[in-house]
Order: C-alpha cells, then structure tokens, then sequence
C-alpha cells in the first residue's frame, strides 16, 4: 500500500516537474524535481533534469554541476554526455595508451569500479591462499595462471576506481558569472586570470575559504570557494 | 620661387620643398634664363647661418621651337646646391646674386622650416628629370612623374598617388600602354581623366606643361613598403626641328618605393586594423526576443581611413549568446587624400537562454594617425529580456542530441548510489582468508623445520585423546585396558616432550635418563610406580576397583604436568 502511494506520489511529481519544463517554467520545474533529492532520490536522470532547468534559466554553473553529477552516477549516459560537451570538451591524451585506458575508465562508473575492486580483491585473496598452501602441501591445481588473471583484474579494478576517486575528491565548477584565480590563497595577491563561470578542474588544497585549484588548460592558481562547488560535496 | 626680370634675362631661385626634416637635403635650383649666355658665370651663393651647402652642379639646355611658323630659341642654365639643415628652426636663404652684361642680378629671399622628424628613405627627387640628363638627354623634354603625399606611412594609411605627365614640347597621339600599377596596397582610385588637362608646373625652376594621368589612394596592406610600378606611354613627340613630322617614342616612369613603418609599441588585442579617425554606434531591435531567435546587433563605424580594410570588433564569446562572422557593408566617398564614410557590421546574436541576458561590451580599437596611438573604445554592454522559445520543450527536444541539452528524462523514484554502502566491509572476509592461510603456512612451516616444536604440537592433542580413552576405561571398569593405555601414553609423552626412544627401553634406564636431563626429582618415583603397577596389573589381571584406577589417573596427570 505504502509502495503504491509512493509510486503515484513519484509518478505525479515527475508529470508535474515535467508540465513545467514543457512549458518554460524552469524555476517551478526545478522545485518539482528538488523535491526528489529532499526524499532522498539520487539518480543520474534526476541530475539531468536538474541541470536542464538550470541550463534554461541561464544558469550555467549550476547546471555543469549537475550535469557533471549524474556524470559520476552513469557516465556512459548519452544525454548526460551531450550536455557536458556543449559546455566543454575534454582534449584526449596524446598517449595513445592512456587516451585508450581513459576511454575504458570513462564507460564505467565509480560504483561499478567499486564492486569490481570487491570481487577482484576476493579472487586475488583466495589465489594468494592457494598458491602460499601449495609451497607447504601439494595441492593439484594452475595456482600461477590464476594469480596472474586475478592480479590483472585487481590492478585494472584498483585503476579505474583510484581515478574515479580522485575525480570525487577533487572536481569542482565555478557557479557564480566569473571568478578570479590569483596567486596566493587572498586577493591581495597577483591576478593571475578570470575564469568564466561553468569552468572546471581540480581541487589541489585548500587554505581557508581558498582553493588551489587546476584548470583543464594546465594553469593553476587561487580561487574563492564561494565562486565554484565541488561535484560531489563532502 | 621668385623671378626677376631684367630685359631679355631671367634669373630665378626655387627650392624644391619649403618643410623638410632635420638631417635630409634639399635643393635650390637657381636658373638664369635666356637668349643669349655665352660668358656667363655662376651665381654668388650668399653664406647661409645654420645651412651647409653640401655640394652644387650646373646643367645648360637650349630648346628650339618651331611654334605657328616661327623659330624661336633659348637657353637654360640651372645651378642645384645641395643643402642640408642640422637643426630646426625657420630658415631664410639669403638672395643669390649674379653680374652679367654690366648689370647686377639678385633672386629673392627663400624661406624653409626645418622640423623634427624622419628623413625620408628611398625617395628620389623628381629624379626622371635628372636621370635623363646625366644619360644621353634623350626625352629630357617629356617625362613622367608620380607626386606622392607622403615619404613613409603606417600600415592602412592612406597616401595620394598622382601620377603626371611633364613636357616642354608638343605632344600628340598619347596612348597610355602600361597602366599604373602597385604591390601590397589596397587601390582607390580618386581620379582617371578621359582627356588630358595640361597646365603650367615649375621642377627645378624649369618650367613644364603637366597633365594629371591618374590619381589614387593607396592604403598599406601590412608592413610591406609599397611599390609603385612604372606607367608606360607612347606619345608622338612634334615641333622638333630635327623631326619635323615628328617621332614616336615610348616613355616610362620610374619605380617608386614607399616605406611603410610599423606601429609604435602599444598594439592592442582589441585592434581591429583600422587606421585614421573613427567612432562607432549601435543599433539593435530588442523587443520580442525568443530563445534561438536570432536578432540583428548593427554596429555601424564611421570615420576617415582606410574604412574599407578594417575588420569587424570580436564580439565576446558568451554561452548564453550565440553568433556567427557578422555581414558587413561599407560606404565610403573620397575626400581629400583619404576615405571617409561608414561601415556596417551586422552580427546575427542568438539567445540560448530566456531571462534577462546581458550583452557583453564590445571592445575595439584603432590607430589615430595624428597622434601616432592607439585609441581604445567600447560599446556596449546592453541588457536584453528574452522569452522562451514557444518550440522549447516539447517531445522534438530528445533529437536535438548535438545541438541543445538533451530532454527531461522519467524518475522513476530509484536510488543510484555512487558507491556500495560499507564498502570497506566487503574486504573483510578477503582479509581474513589471507591472515587465516598465511598463519597456516607460516605454521606448517615451522613444524616441518623444527622437529620440537612439531612435538609440542602434537603432545596436547595426544594427552587429550589419551586422558579421554582412560576416563572411558575407568568408565567401562576395564583395569587391564586401563593400565595397558595408560603406560603407552606415558611413554609417548615422554618420547615426544625428551625425545627418548622410550617404548623400547627398560622403566630403570627411563628414570636414569629422565634425571640426566633433570626433571624434578621427587616426580620419578611416582612415575616409576605407575609404571610399575600397569605391568603388574597387565600381566597379573588383578581386579582393581574404580577409584583406584582414578586415583592413577590423577596421579599420572600430576607428573606429566610436572615433566611438561
């Protein structure tokens, strides 16, 4: 009964959130859908609506916020994909072993990436076991081959979810018109450049309400953290 | 120039420009003119304060007319000094004087103003004039010359080309077989005449007829020095006494070549390669604007320059905006010695978003020639309101993939985790299988290497066992059993704990070894009467009752506590 509820109190937001987009009402959209993350509703989808309300009220950081949340959620979403490239596009890695290894990686989300690490780890513990028993008992089994597959899935597992990770610790996107970087944590320091809102990069520390930050362009410098958000807060 | 006139004499002073830079030379050319000059000699130059005569040369040409049917002939003498001025100021070059014929001749003041400035590169003076003298005198009488408006220009300013024809005699049939032509310039041609207009014009205080062939302004495309390509006629020279059906010859003028200087420092990023005088408005029609509706942005720039050269402002990148090259008109007319009117860019903008949006200011900048800098100006920036898109949102939007955000998709009310909740947890029970076979390893090993310690192993699980078998024998009221079990596991425990080959040694030698290796001496002749009594209830099968059998238990367990 409870579930049912649910469902049509889900199925009348989500008509509703809709109805508003249809008809150009963004602000009223983005309230519908806000309701979901205050019942606790995390979804790729819902990203994508969140940001689309805000890309059409003109708010463009918020928006690659979003985007760039439901990102982490399902990066192989085509729409989400979309959306993302019409605010930037990442330039692919002139190794071609680590513009192939990134591809791979970027098809696969964190949460995969984590139960990969789980099993991985399992195999390579039991592979390990046996092997170390074989050097005090003869036990007839391939423990080599074994130990070398498992080795190769945990260290692919334990890549991708190591940048993954960092990509949750550090990735950020400047939410207000613009921003100044400078080159010490306060603005008495030297103005290094502007950045326009919706830029992103990495967190490299933080000072205060400071953040050393790096740009996709390779620059780096300091920058206020109330210009931008990190994707996914602490 | 002045002239002054003594009966059939002329004697007359020019100089060949009144301004002149500080550092180049110039020329004053003092002519006498006449009849008849045989004997005559030069002129007295005056000193002149503050300006070197550099050197002097003298030229002497008749001519002979045969004009309406009558011969007539003079005679022409120039003296060129070369002067130069080392510094500014305004000059007068004192009158020359001459005595011929009795008679005291004097040529009027001169005045110059001496400036600051550049000397000029490459710029010969009216030198087909001179070239045809020092050659073989050939057409001295007719030449072409291009009066230029300036030595050196920026890139995009404007310089006046003239090009003329001089000549001191009678022309016919001129046919221009080589048009003026020049290299890295844009050409706007202010002049061409259909038929020639000669007029009275003095070089080197010779006296000529000068028509106008051609006059353009020429704009500087980039830092390359303008050439000026030589212009060919062919004209049929008449009057000539020598030919007097005259001749037709082919005459050309000279290469010219025009420095083009490049800008002072300061360019700017907002420059937009335009060069004179300039001033820009907006104009733009911003009511009913609707999402991926483009509108019109007319940015209209009107001046004096090089109009047609320049190149659109760069209108800021916004992601709220969108646009493409703006269209351009231009509209300009000749006025002067350069181009006036304006020039239109049209920039279609298209909003992406609706809300109120600002249009950023457009920065631009051009070159002021009169000032030799750069003026920065802006426009902008404007705020516009835009309404969505009436299109906007509907089911055609999930096509738009590559070209808009993609459309709204369902919730369906699940929870995407961005990872496994208690993640760490799951490494556990892997933990565990490591430290679980790396102990049994490290175990086994360990008993495989030390037979000792093999053995305490070993002795727990073999008291148990065995204290378990005679707790059953007791139980089971079976002495010889008992006993028979008992003496084994005694002596299994002390083959393991001493390693003594005990099961084949008599009970006296296992005492002796046992107080060689030092156990606690009061605990062998409990053990020595153990033993002792197994025997003899083994081999004699007397009946003993329960408790005197747990009485050897505890017994037995008391020394082997004592000897583990």
């Amino acid at each position: 009964m409870l579930y049912i509820s649910l469902l049509m109190l889900f199925s009348q937001t989500s008509l509703s959130a809709e109805e508003c987009y249809k008809k150009g009402e963004y602000s009223e959209a983005l309230a519908e859908y806000e309701k979901y993350l205050d019942k606790g509703i995390v979804s790729p989808e819902l990203y994508l609506d969140i940001g689309n309300c805000y890309y059409r009220m003109g708010n463009f950081g918020e928006s690659l916020l979003y985007y760039r949340r439901g990102w982490f959620l399902s990066p192989g979403n085509e729409n989400i994909l979309n959306n993302i490239s019409l605010f930037s596009k990442e330039e692919a890695n002139p190794n071609p072993f680590i513009s192939f290894f990134t591809k791979i990686i970027d098809k696969i989300s964190l949460r995969i990436f984590s139960y990969f690490l789980i099993i991985s780890f399992t195999l390579l513990a039991i592979a390990v076991s046996i092997r170390l028993i074989q050097k005090v008992k003869l036990i007839n089994f391939p423990a080599n081959p074994l130990l070398f597959l498992c080795g190769l899935f945990f260290i692919f597992s334990l890549l991708g979810f190591s940048v993954w990770f960092g990509r949750v610790k550090s990735k950020w996107v400047v939410t207000t018109e613009t921003t100044i970087a400078y080159s010490g944590p306060d603005e008495e320091f030297k103005e290094l450049m502007r950045v326009d809102e919706a830029e992103e990069g990495s967190l490299v520390r933080r000072d205060g309400g400071w953040w050393l930050v790096h740009f996709h362009s390779g620059q780096g410098g300091w920058i206020d953290s109330t210009t931008a958000a990190m994707v996914i807060p602490k | 120039m002045v002239i002054l006139l003594f009966f059939s004499l002329t004697f007359t002073a020019s100089i060949d420009r009144t301004t002149v830079p500080v550092g180049e030379s110039f020329n004053v050319s003092v002519i006498i003119e006449g009849d008849e000059l045989s004997g005559i000699g030069e002129p007295e130059a005056p000193g002149i304060p503050g300006i070197q005569i550099l050197g002097s040369s003298r030229s002497q040409s008749t001519q002979i007319n045969f004009i309406n049917g009558k011969l007539t002939k003079s005679t022409s003498l120039t003296f060129d000094y070369q002067m130069i001025a080392n510094s500014e100021g305004e000059y007068t070059i004192p009158p020359f004087s001459l005595k011929y014929g009795g008679q005291h001749y004097e040529t009027e003041p001169i005045k110059i103003s001496v400036k600051k400035g550049v000397p000029r590169r490459n710029v010969p003076p009216p030198a087909v004039y001179e070239d045809r003298e020092t050659r073989t005198g050939e057409f001295r009488n007719v030449f072409l010359d291009s009066d230029i408006s300036k030595s050196s220009v920026y890139p995009g300013e404007p310089l006046v080309v003239s090009q003329f024809l001089y000549t001191k005699v009678n022309l016919g049939d001129i046919q221009l077989t080589s048009s003026p032509s020049y290299e890295n310039v844009w050409v706007e041609n202010v002049e061409s005449p259909t038929r020639l207009d000669f007029s009275r014009a003095t070089i080197n205080g010779i006296a000529y007829q000068r028509a106008l062939l051609k006059r353009d302004i020429l704009f500087p495309l980039g830092e390359k020095d303008i050439k000026i390509n030589p212009i060919t006629i062919n004209v049929l020279i008449r009057g000539d006494m020598f030919s007097f059906f005259g001749e037709r010859k082919e005459i050309s003028s000279e290469t010219r070549t025009i420095l083009v200087k490049p800008f002072p420092p300061g360019r700017l990023a907002e420059f937009i390669d335009a060069v004179g005088k300039f001033e820009i408005r907006a104009d733009m029609d911003s009511s009913n604007l609707k999402v991926d509706s483009p509108f019109p942005l007319r940015l209209i720039v009107k001046g004096e320059g090089n109009i047609s050269l320049m190149s659109a402002p760069k209108f800021p990148e916004t992601r709220k905006l969108t646009t493409y090259d703006p269209e351009s008109k231009v509209s300009s007319q000749v006025s002067g010695s350069t181009l006036k009117g304006e020039r239109t860019f049209t920039y279609l903008i298209t909003p992406k978003v609706s809300g109120i949006i600002e249009i950023p200011e457009i920065k631009w900048a051009y070159f002021d020639i009169k000032n030799e800098t750069f003026v920065t100006r802006t426009i902008g920036p404007w705020q516009v309101r835009v309404k969505p898109s009436s299109e906007m949102g509907g089911e055609g939007e999930t096509a738009k993939i590559n070209k808009d955000i993609s459309y709204v998709l369902p919730i369906n009310g699940k929870t995407v985790s961005l990872m496994p909740k208690f993640f760490p947890l799951y490494f556990l029970p892997s933990i565990l299988i490591l430290l679980i076979s790396g102990y049994y390893v490290l175990e086994a090993r360990k008993i495989q290497g030390d037979r000792g310690y093999a053995n305490m192993k070993v002795i727990p699980r073999e008291l148990k066992n065995g204290f378990r078998k005679l707790e059953k024998e007791i139980a089971g009221n079976n002495p010889v059993q008992f006993y028979e079990d008992l003496t084994r596991l005694l002596l299994k425990f002390i083959k393991l704990k001493f390693h003594m080959e005990s099961f084949g040694m008599k009970k006296i030698d296992i005492i002796s070894e046992l107080r060689d290796k030092k156990v606690p001496e009061q605990i062998l002749p409990l053990l020595q009467e153990l033993l002792e009594r197994s025997e003899t209830v083994r081999f004699t099968s007397l009946k003993l009752e329960k408790k005197e059998m747990t009485g050897d238990l505890k017994t037995a367990k008391e020394v082997i506590n004592a000897l583990y």
